[in-house]
């Protein structure tokens, strides 16, 4: 994993950032402290037509049917003078209270497509529960699939693409997990809930209790 | 003309000066024209026979022939005559092909259109021949293959040419291939492959050899022959070409020969698709794969729908925290679409924002 500051890698589990030291704290001085509530779809910029919210919030539906324990969230903003696009994601993801998703999918399940209309630029942050699926290369790859339609202004279109090829790497995650659930799960700093205490469950179709990751676990 | 002109001119001017100069005064009686003249005796000795003008040059021999009576006519020496012209020494050795031949001849070893190991033909006559021969293998159906002799040689009993046919030429391709004896064209062979035979009828093929052979026959010079004979061959050879082609056959694979009207082809004759039909195992190989294709297709259809209504439920997990985040730390890409012309890898923002806004 890389920190949203310095961009070098860090070791799953540091409580900050070795390189630079960043951490939440410092996140929450820049962009404030308190939760904020938002939906799931925020178009805060203004740059999607009317006619595609609601084809956008199917999009998102769709995902959240095809896989019950996430969310996805798009957040399109028009910064005066954003000075990072990580942080703001990082921070962003940890401190929204997202109105209308279910209690069942916590932010840790999350994934947070933020764009900057003004600097033309797009950034992916997930939460924990992620971490052993996704990475920087998949979510990269995801964001050049919508590359053309952001460059159309088709927000639409390009959000769609970028969902639609997040979940290849999701699916091929859930096939391996499904294996070899441990030593999958370790890659992304995660252990399985129970396991030490000889509650083994690997059970693909096993239902998420929405606690996964540090602070919900 | 002018030259010439000025040349007999130049010629009499000495002629003119000589008949001045000769001719007498005035007043002078004859005097001698500068031709021998007779002196007294032997003028004498002529009028009495006893002189034959000539002997001193004819000899012995003419003065006795004068002096015989009866003047026999000069033979030439028997032992002269009997002396043969250079050239072969025995009718055997003129017909052997020598053995070091057979190989090029018989055995396949001679290469191109035009065989002639014993090289008959000079070079340049070869050479002619040659890229003939080329050519018309080059323009034309059915190829031509020479193989030279001598006119008087004799083909061995063991060998033939229609089994070297057999044995060193494809049936498969069309060609003629012939035997020339040069200087005696009547001698010529010519054996088509079975290409040919199926297709062109035994007159028209002896008539491509006669007409060679009479073209040839006009001509003195044994190369000027073979070159005759080669051309009459080549065009007789097209017009085989033209006769196959008019009533409907191929000399180019395929088996629709046409050779009669048994063999020539029927209008309602099953095609190919009939054919591969009446196949039992194309046809169960295509009944087969009409049924497994929309099977595949449609069984393709039903997984995707299923796919795509498949819901994907991972394990629960649980881990330390990152970054004191209560929730996610997990950084991905980040994406600049600023250029249009730029790919989106080289627009990928994989430093820090700080060192950008530097």
């Amino acid at each position: 994993m890389k920190c949203p500051r310095c961009v070098q890698k860090i070791h799953l589990g540091a409580s900050s950032c070795p390189h630079c030291g960043f951490a939440m704290v410092h996140a929450d001085g820049v962009f404030g402290s308190q939760d904020i509530k938002l939906k799931k779809f925020s178009d805060v910029a203004g740059v999607v037509r009317m006619k595609d919210r609601e084809p956008m919030r199917k999009v998102l539906e769709n995902f959240e049917a095809k896989f019950p324990q996430l969310f996805v969230s798009v957040y399109l903003g028009a910064f005066e003078d954003l000075n990072s696009l990580r942080q703001y994601g990082f921070w962003m993801l940890n401190r929204t209270n997202y109105v209308d998703v279910d209690a069942q999918r916590p932010n840790s399940t999350g994934i947070l497509i933020l764009v900057d209309v003004n600097a033309k630029s797009a950034s992916i942050t997930f939460g924990y529960a992620l971490m052993p699926y996704l990475d920087e290369n998949s979510t990269f790859e995801a964001l050049s699939a919508g590359h053309p339609f952001f460059l159309q202004g088709d927000y639409l279109k390009a959000l769609k693409a970028v969902i639609e090829k997040l979940e290849i790497p999701l699916v091929r995650g859930w096939r391996r997990v499904r294996k070899n659930p441990i030593e999958v799960l370790a890659r992304g700093g995660q252990t399985l809930k129970g396991y030490g205490s000889g509650q083994e469950k690997t059970g693909a179709s096993e239902p998420s209790s929405g606690k996964v990751g540090r602070g919900e676990g | 003309m002018r030259k010439d002109l000025v040349f007999v001119l130049a010629g009499m001017i000495p002629l003119v000066c000589a008949q001045t100069l000769r001719k007498p005064p005035p007043g002078e009686g004859e005097v001698s024209d500068g031709l021998p003249e007779w002196n007294d005796q032997e003028l004498e000795a002529l009028e009495s026979g006893e002189y034959i003008p000539g002997s001193s040059l004819m000899g012995k021999l003419a003065r006795e022939i004068l002096d015989s009576e009866t003047q026999e006519v000069i033979v030439l020496d028997p032992a002269i005559q009997e002396i043969a012209e250079e050239g072969p020494k025995s009718e055997e050795w003129s017909k052997a092909i020598g053995e070091e031949y057979f190989s090029a001849y018989f055995r396949g070893g001679g290469n191109g259109y035009l065989v002639d190991p014993q090289e008959l033909l000079a070079t340049q006559e070869f050479r002619d021949r040659e890229i003939f021969l080329n050519r018309h293998a080059r323009d034309f159906i059915i190829d031509c293959h020479f193989y030279l002799f001598d006119g008087l040689q004799e083909i061995p009993e063991e060998e033939s040419l229609e089994a070297l046919v057999e044995s060193h030429f494809e049936d498969d391709n069309p060609l003629a291939v012939v035997f020339y004896f040069m200087g005696n064209p009547r001698r010529s062979q010519l054996v088509f492959s079975n290409r040919v035979v199926d297709v062109v009828k035994l007159e028209d093929r002896e008539k491509v050899l006669r007409l060679a052979i009479e073209d040839a026959l006009e001509k003195s010079d044994p190369a000027s022959q073979l070159d005759i004979f080669s051309i009459q061959l080549s065009i007789g050879l097209v017009m085989l070409e033209e006769i196959v082609t008019k009533e409907g056959g191929s000399l180019l694979g395929g088996k629709t020969f046409v050779m009669d009207e048994e063999n020539r082809p029927r209008p309602n004759q099953p095609n190919l698709w009939d054919k591969l039909i009446s196949n039992r195992w194309v046809s169960n190989t295509l009944l087969g794969i009409a049924i497994l294709l929309p099977a595949c297709l449609l069984g393709f259809r039903v997984r995707r729908i299923i796919n795509k209504r498949k819901t994907y439920v991972f394990p629960i997990a649980e881990g330390s925290g990152l970054l004191d985040a209560p929730h996610g730390a997990g950084v991905g890409g980040v994406l600049s679409f600023v250029s249009s012309t730029a790919s989106p890898s080289s627009q990928k923002q994989d430093v820090p924002d700080y060192l950008q806004k530097i």
